[in-house]
């Protein structure tokens, strides 16, 4: 649940999210699930020309299973807190 | 397992929240698909009504109907909610009947189609096929005078405007 967790945490942050169709796609990160199913609110795709039919897009529901990665702000990550949350993971609790 | 709540519904991941509207689902194979969302679980299986497949191919498009759907969750990419203040699609595409659409997207003389202002420009079959073909579609521009006299041009594609070489003359 950490990965779960982690993106909990960075809701309402501006993300871009890489699909595994090379498809990317910016926007405000409105919540997330256990299946790392992510809902972007404020779309855009980053290559719009390639994706005419993605246009009016400006909400959507992604996926966990299509996702590549997930691009994050410069100063979305605490290391020493993930550290931490990691190592108490790994110990089980 | 309990429902959520009305509010609780546009703070989470699920699709409640479009329920009843319009929606693109775009599919693991590339298919766009539209239609109304009229249920679904926690799998993104989803059951949309008035479904239609958009086929996109270059500047052309056509919405084929299809009916009711259940898509398996599995096969979902994205279902994204349609901004009905915005067009879905660019200005200069055009839309074209479905056999149209069909006939280019079996692969036509797919190098040698293209839609050009509202008109399919073909090329005859006696050009030269095995240089053109190995060039990426989108590449390949042809437009001119009647059925018959045109010109093809090869164009890059961060620059159509320009035409950088002649490859092909009736």
């Amino acid at each position: 649940m950490l990965f779960f967790s982690y993106f909990k945490d960075l809701v309402g942050r501006e993300v871009t999210v890489e699909l595994k169709n090379d498809l990317a796609i910016r926007g405000t990160l409105h919540s997330v699930d256990q299946y790392l199913n992510i809902k972007l609110e404020n779309t855009r795709v980053v290559d719009e020309d390639k994706y005419p039919h993605m246009r009016s897009v400006r909400n959507c529901f992604i996926r966990g299973s299509v996702v590549r990665y997930v691009q994050l702000p410069p100063d979305g990550v605490d290391i020493e807190l993930l550290h931490d949350a990691t190592r108490r993971e790994a110990r089980g609790g | 397992m309990s429902w959520a709540s009305p509010e609780d519904i546009y703070l989470s991941t699920s699709l409640a929240s479009y329920l009843d509207k319009k929606l693109l689902v775009l599919l693991r194979d590339g298919r766009k698909l539209l239609g109304t969302l009229r249920s679904f679980d926690q799998f993104a299986n989803a059951v949309l009504e008035g479904a239609c497949e958009r086929v996109i191919v270059g500047e052309i498009y056509c919405d084929i109907p299809l009916g009711l759907y259940i898509i398996r969750g599995e096969n979902v990419v994205l279902i994204g909610e349609l901004d009905v203040d915005k067009e879905e699609l660019p200005p200069h595409m055009t839309r074209v009947p479905e056999a149209e659409i069909r006939r280019v997207q079996l692969g036509f003389m797919p190098c040698l189609c293209k839609y050009y202002r509202g008109c399919l420009v073909v090329a005859k079959s006696n050009y030269d096929l095995v240089s053109l073909s190995s060039l990426a579609v989108p590449c390949i521009w042809g437009w001119g005078g009647d059925n018959l006299e045109f010109q093809l041009f090869h164009i890059s594609q961060s620059s159509r405007s320009c035409c950088s070489l002649i490859l092909a003359r009736k």
